[in-house]
């Protein structure tokens, strides 16, 4: 199956996400995730680095700098090309998902009178 | 930051399989530090919870197959492995409690289904589908009746040939004691009581039946679970469906077949839809990153 194809779970899609704006290394990501979803996923470290492994495995996540700090190392991740388009892929899915329900809830409320829908 | 916290995390991370721990442990446990208040001394429940359950999660899926297709595949030729191995057990036991050589035909069947379980667990697939046919001529040669799970050990083989995708993975030689674990787990009874004879269908039955069972919760764990049982189920729904004789004592006369479907015969079947939509179900849910 090529990546492209495959689905993303909730913490992969905003992991990805945390990535769009440049490389990011693994606390950095756990906070712009926590941001990004307004904090509705809050990720454990030990789930933001099996997240980190199964992206590097299917190579939509790549590590484009290592250093060492206070004697631990420390890398900081960057999307691959593939992972950019599986993400607007996943993107374009979720938005087409969500519009089956707001075209329908704006449709039915414009046929009843003295209903709006902002 | 405290040297408490840190061998404490040191040992939670030991939940990990070693390949992840030498990849990602230095790294995991400097965030973990990083993201600890400087007076904490014991991991937060939520961390140490999520830490176990990764590293719990990452060693039961080791080789969990990232792709349905590959679960299919190597499900599938692991079913393979463990019929041949079950046959091969079976050959032996068959001549020991008949106390028959066989002679140099028994020989060659023996050499046949030992090539034949060698590449199918090295995953040398036309290999394996040209042994097993060899091996399933040379049964009907010499015993004169049809062994069904060679045949669906045959037709398993092609199958997994024709799976689009799915990469060569040769098994660990640890499989090899997939053939004395067969022999005794479906023979037990024989082997207790030999050199008494022993009416094994009841037992064998109820020893698929579990297995079943138990492959069913593995497919919680690992889609390939279901694959495999299915696999296996194969033969035994061949074995109790299809009846296949020849007048006199050689197939190359009249051939006459049978089709018989008993309350066993469709549990099988029905058994075996229902691992295939639950294992591909499964295979598609842990295919998502």
């Amino acid at each position: 199956m090529s990546n492209q194809r495959r689905r993303l779970q909730a913490p992969s899609y905003f992991v990805l996400a945390s990535l769009l704006d440049g490389p990011r290394h693994g606390y950095a990501v756990l906070g712009q995730v926590e941001a990004l979803s307004e904090g509705r996923v809050r990720l454990a470290t030990g789930t933001l680095y099996a997240v980190l492994d199964r992206l590097h495995g299917a190579e939509l996540i790549e590590i484009v700098s290592e250093e060492i700090v206070n004697g631990r190392t420390r890398r900081s991740y960057a999307l691959t090309p593939t992972g950019r388009e599986t993400l607007r892929a996943e993107a374009a899915r979720l938005a087409a998902d969500a519009a089956v329900v707001t075209d329908r809830m704006h449709r039915s409320a414009t046929r009843l009178p003295g209903v709006t829908f902002a | 930051m405290s040297d408490a916290l840190a061998g404490r995390y040191g040992l939670l991370l030991r939940v990990y399989p070693a390949r992840y721990r030498e990849q990602w442990g230095d790294e995991l446990l400097g965030t973990l530090m990083t993201r600890a208040d400087a007076e904490r001394t014991w991991p937060p429940a939520r961390e140490a919870t999520a830490l176990v359950a990764a590293g719990l999660r990452m060693r039961l899926r080791a080789n969990q197959a990232r792709d349905p297709h590959v679960a299919w595949a190597h499900g599938l030729r692991t079913a393979v492995v463990i019929l041949l191995s079950a046959e091969l057990g079976h050959l032996v036991v068959g001549n020991v409690l008949s106390a028959d050589t066989g002679g140099r035909s028994a020989l060659a069947l023996l050499l046949l289904a030992v090539l034949a379980l060698v590449a199918a667990i090295r995953d040398r697939r036309r290999a394996a589908v040209l042994a097993t046919l060899g091996w399933e001529a040379m049964h009907v040669w010499i015993h004169n009746d049809v062994s069904f799970p060679i045949v669906a050990a045959a037709v398993l083989l092609v199958i997994v040939s024709l799976i689009p995708g799915a990469p060569r993975r040769p098994l660990g030689v640890a499989w090899g004691l997939a053939v004395p674990a067969t022999t005794v787990l479906l023979w037990a009874p024989s082997l207790i009581a030999f050199p008494e004879p022993v009416y094994l269908y009841p037992y064998q039955q109820s020893t698929i039946l579990i297995v079943a069972v138990l492959c069913a919760a593995a497919t919680l764990f690992d889609s390939q679970a279901a694959f495999v049982m299915v696999g296996l189920l194969t033969a035994e729904f061949l074995q109790a469906t299809v009846r296949v004789w020849w007048a006199g004592d050689s197939p190359s006369n009249t051939v006459y077949h049978d089709v018989t479907v008993s309350w066993w015969s469709a549990s099988l079947g029905a058994v075996s839809v229902g691992l295939l939509l639950v294992g591909q179900l499964t295979a598609r849910r842990q295919a998502r990153l």
